[in-house]
């Protein structure tokens, strides 16, 4: 086993990784990145952002749906009705034949 | 020189492309070369630096009157080789290691090539070199991030344990123990090879 001092050690590790220069387009990708980001228009919103208010926006839509207030109002209580059907292809079964018979008989 | 880079930062917050331009120049060597011996190859060490750069153009950093840019470069650059490490899958390319270092012209050569080389000794010697230089390359890379983090910074940065400390959020005497046992590790792997 050879006996490896410090300076050697230092050396090993400065052959293995030498200098390495900076690529002549590495300013001219970055100018071209903050010329992009800096030009962003303001409705342009993040990512998670957008994804977060289209969550609060679906969930909003799918309590509002299922707590009733559409069904409260007599004008669109039979679409709501119409909704649940056209939306699941089959509606629950304890409603099925309720709705389809209350609507006809609606109409 | 870090009384300028206050003034170049003070540029940058009001938009100077000069001012940002100066402070390029003066440290991008620096950032790109830590994340190459950090990453293992230049062409992420770059993308790293671009992201340190641009977020230094869009939020330059607040330093206090006896605070030092390069350190907080230095911090911003382990965090983004950190992040990039964590978002490659496991088994991905962490550390380029049978790519022969960058620079100097016989790095093109692949190490097979130069072991078959003529028996003429400065052949056999350029052999044995390139071999070390493989074997040093994966050392160091199975070093665990806590321990190569330092040895990189004080080996090839030649920082002091305390400007390695506020880099790495640790005390001086962490990274002087941090050191000494990467070291250490190094010694061990290396040494049979000598």
């Amino acid at each position: 086993m050879g006996d490896l001092s410090d300076g050697r050690l230092d050396r090993l590790l400065k052959q293995a990784f030498p200098a390495v220069d900076v690529s002549p387009d590495f300013t001219l990708r970055l100018w071209h990145r903050l010329m992009r980001g800096a030009g962003r228009p303001p409705w342009m919103v993040p990512a998670p952002v957008a994804a977060l208010a289209a969550g609060i926006g679906l969930w909003l839509g799918l309590w509002s749906w299922s707590s009733g207030t559409a069904a409260a109002d007599p004008s669109v209580a039979v679409l709501g009705r119409m909704e649940r059907l056209d939306l699941f292809g089959n509606a629950p079964l304890d409603s099925v034949a309720g709705s389809y018979l209350k609507l006809t008989r609606d109409q | 020189m870090n009384s300028d880079d206050h003034e170049l930062i003070a540029g940058v917050a009001s938009r100077d492309p000069e001012a940002f331009r100066a402070l390029m120049e003066r440290h991008a060597s620096g950032v790109i070369n830590l994340a190459y011996r950090f990453l293992g190859t230049v062409a992420d060490a770059e993308d790293v630096a671009q992201d340190v750069f641009f977020r230094l153009y869009q939020h330059p950093p607040r330093l206090s009157p006896s605070g030092k840019l390069f350190t907080w470069l230095y911090r911003v650059t382990v965090n983004r080789c950190l992040d990039l490490l964590r978002q490659r899958p496991a088994g991905g390319k962490l550390l380029s290691l049978d790519e022969p270092p960058a620079g100097g012209e016989e790095s093109e050569r692949p190490l097979a090539e130069k072991l078959a080389a003529p028996a003429g000794s400065s052949a056999r010697d350029q052999a044995v070199q390139a071999e070390m230089v493989t074997l040093t390359r994966r050392a160091i890379a199975a070093l665990p991030v806590p321990l190569r983090l330092p040895l990189i910074l004080s080996t090839f940065e030649e920082l002091s344990h305390e400007e390695i400390g506020q880099i790495l959020g640790l005390s001086p005497k962490a990274v002087e123990r941090r050191l000494a046992r990467a070291r250490e590790l190094l010694k061990q792997r290396l040494a049979p090879h000598l």
